[in-house]
């Protein structure tokens, strides 16, 4: 059983290095990995707060403030996720200098392992959400059930993103610091925040090659609209996050020999 | 399938101080198109190298030979510049010891995290971890943070863990004996218990007798090159013989430039010694051991300087002085002008090697020591009846009686 060069031993590392990602993460603080779950939700109750009771903004055609909650947070919940995935993963080659200076594994797994570390973040998430909106009388349909579709390909595109950016880090330590502002002007320009009739004509336009923003869609489609996510844009960025990822998996192996005298 | 490594003319270059665009740029081109870096560091030269099962390879080289960058090659870890490797088997390499070590969690917990290194499952680590604890020694520590560990500690643990792995092809980087003296030996006999059981090892190492023992074949790595392969007793007594010329050399090099007469105040002046040897004293710059030897010294002074001293040492290479004798002057001469001093030694006991004379005139106050004026020399001491074997310090008489009791 061989999968783009990965088989299951390497299956069962890259397991174990998710596991020790997470652990890592929370270790030596006494709620541990609790803090993996606190996070999140500590930041989606100050926005169901702000947005909610003080804000009280509505979307049109809403009867609830809630709604507008709802709709942010099915937005902004995989966004968290999508943060957390590519801030981890950006530095998962950097950040594992005695492993890759000293062992013979596949390094390409630290990538794609700390890309899933995103997981938790939008688990949380969600179930928050579905929480949010049992307790203001919304209906949750059976469209629910085309949820881990949308994640799989989100957490393909982040793979994508992040075997790149971790393999450039390498060489370029800078990008580890200009990444919370990249990914700060994204969600700006990702109608995540505001809805996409909001956004100005230019955005509009570029959001059609934006995978965040069919990302961000699907998941709306399916959560908020009781409906199945669009076809072409779930197609859009599978293909796209297929072939970047694989074309960076080849990079990654082209350059992953020098980082030894780098890192 | 048959287990085997393969070099064929592997070489790797790193580049010095070039620009991380250059790196990356370089990184991304194919092997053939590669540019040469505009500053460089061969660190192994054309390579070739085939292994085969059974196969116990050590490598041995001075500091900077290109061992670590070898081993690193054939990991994966590092891509050569140029050359193909061809590895049949799963490589294990212990380069490091306690990568990943957790300096919160306990002794136990730190063995688990390990197996998840290494891709192991948790029941795998179960299965071997009372073996893994009892070798360690930590007894009740186990279970403590490794924060609480003393470095010694710490290094048993890591060496503990490595011993249950169950290589193919093993790769192991030296310095692998840990802790005291007592742990040094049990984990270097588990090393090469290790080592019978993977089916091809390479092991770097500067104790020439671990690669003795444990290897059938070595190779000799000099500047990246691979200047000898063979047998290791031959090759690493073909080391340390180079070794040991090198190092005198570059000691020679540093002990000849004190060679000279030297005046640091007008009117003194010391000639450069004459060293005579033999029954009838010769004169020669090669002195035989264990025969008689005379220095004879011509020095100038004024005779007014009552507190005047000479002084007269002799040096091995290393800077160690094995002789020395400091006299007044005033008590054996007594007017001003050249005189002609003379030591004798009855027999010379020094051992066949390098030595340097340094004759020194100087004040006596124990303060500060004014130099009148010194003069160094080397002169070297040979032997025609070398014992067999050893290379004693001295060649010190002594009378050998056999009693029957």
């Amino acid at each position: 059983m061989n999968l783009l060069g990965f088989n299951r031993f390497d299956l069962r590392l890259l397991i174990n290095l998710l596991r020790m990602n997470i652990r890592d993460r929370y270790l030596g603080s006494s709620l541990g990995i609790l803090w993996a779950i606190v996070n999140p939700i500590f930041m989606l109750s100050i926005f169901t707060y702000i947005f909610g009771f003080v804000f009280k903004i509505k979307i049109p055609g809403s009867e609830t403030t809630l709604d507008y909650v709802i709709w942010l947070i099915s937005g902004y919940g995989p966004w968290l996720a999508t943060t957390e995935s590519i801030m981890v993963g950006a530095g998962s080659v950097v950040g594992a200098t005695g492993m890759v200076k000293n062992m013979a594994f596949k390094t390409e797994l630290l990538p794609i392992a700390a890309t899933f570390t995103g997981l938790i973040n939008l688990v949380v998430s969600l179930i928050f959400l579905f929480a949010l909106i049992i307790f203001s009388g919304g209906s949750i349909t059976w469209h629910i059930f085309l949820l881990p579709l949308v994640i799989m390909i989100q957490f393909i595109w982040l793979a994508a993103i992040t075997i790149w950016l971790s393999a450039i880090a390498v060489f370029v330590r800078d990008i580890l610091q200009l990444l919370p502002n990249i990914l700060l002007v994204i969600l700006f320009a990702t109608p995540i925040f505001y809805p996409f009739e909001n956004m100005p004509d230019i955005i509009k336009l570029i959001s059609y090659a934006n995978p965040f923003f069919h990302i961000a869609e699907s998941y709306r489609a399916i959560i908020i609209n009781n409906n199945t996510p669009n076809l072409w844009s779930i197609l859009f960025v599978l293909v796209l996050s297929l072939m970047l990822f694989i074309w960076g998996l080849k990079v990654f192996r082209r350059t992953k020999g020098y980082f030894d005298s780098l890192l | 399938m048959s287990y085997y490594v393969e070099l064929n003319a592997v070489s790797k270059i790193f580049s010095v101080g070039s620009s991380v665009i250059e790196d990356f740029t370089n990184a991304m081109k194919h092997h053939d198109t590669k540019e040469k870096y505009s500053k460089e560091k061969v660190a192994v030269n054309q390579v070739t190298l085939k292994l085969h099962e059974g196969e116990c390879l050590g490598i041995i080289g001075r500091n900077g030979a290109g061992k670590s960058t070898l081993l690193r090659m054939i990991t994966g870890i590092t891509k050569p510049t140029s050359g193909k490797i061809h590895v049949n088997g799963k490589v294990t390499s212990i380069l490091t010891l306690g990568i990943g070590l957790r300096e919160e969690l306990s002794g136990r917990e730190n063995i688990y995290v390990d197996g998840e290194i290494n891709g192991k499952s948790r029941a795998e680590v179960d299965k071997v971890i009372d073996e893994v604890i009892a070798f360690a020694e930590l007894d009740k520590f186990i279970d403590y943070p490794l924060r609480t560990y003393s470095t010694g500690m710490k290094a048993r643990l890591a060496f503990s863990m490595i011993t249950y792995i169950d290589p193919e092809i093993l790769i192991i980087d030296e310095t692998l004996s840990v802790g005291d003296a007592l742990f040094s030996a049990k984990a270097t006999a588990r090393i090469l218990e290790i080592c019978k059981r993977g089916k091809i090892v390479i092991l770097v190492s500067h104790g020439m007798s671990a690669i003795n023992d444990i290897c059938n074949r070595c190779i000799y790595l000099k500047d990246g090159s691979v200047i000898m392969d063979g047998r290791p007793e031959a090759v690493t007594k073909a080391y340390i013989d180079e070794v040991k010329s090198e190092d005198e050399a570059a000691l020679m090099v540093r002990f000849g430039s004190h060679v000279g007469n030297q005046t640091l105040v007008p009117g003194y002046m010391i000639e450069k010694p004459v060293m005579l040897t033999g029954e009838t004293l010769l004169k020669a710059i090669r002195i035989e051991s264990a025969q008689k030897f005379l220095i004879r010294i011509v020095a100038k002074f004024p005779y007014e300087t009552n507190d005047l001293m000479c002084c007269v040492r002799i040096i091995r290479l290393d800077e160690l002085i094995l002789f020395q004798r400091d006299f007044n002057v005033v008590d054996y001469f007594s007017s001003s002008g050249e005189h002609c001093l003379e030591l004798e030694f009855p027999i010379l006991h020094l051992r066949p090697a390098v030595y340097r004379l340094d004759v020194e005139l100087r004040e006596r106050s124990v303060v500060n020591k004014l130099i009148y004026a010194r003069s160094s020399s080397i002169f070297e001491v040979y032997s025609l009846s070398r014992p067999a074997g050893g290379q004693p310090m001295l060649y010190y008489p002594v009378s050998i009686k056999v009693n029957l009791i």
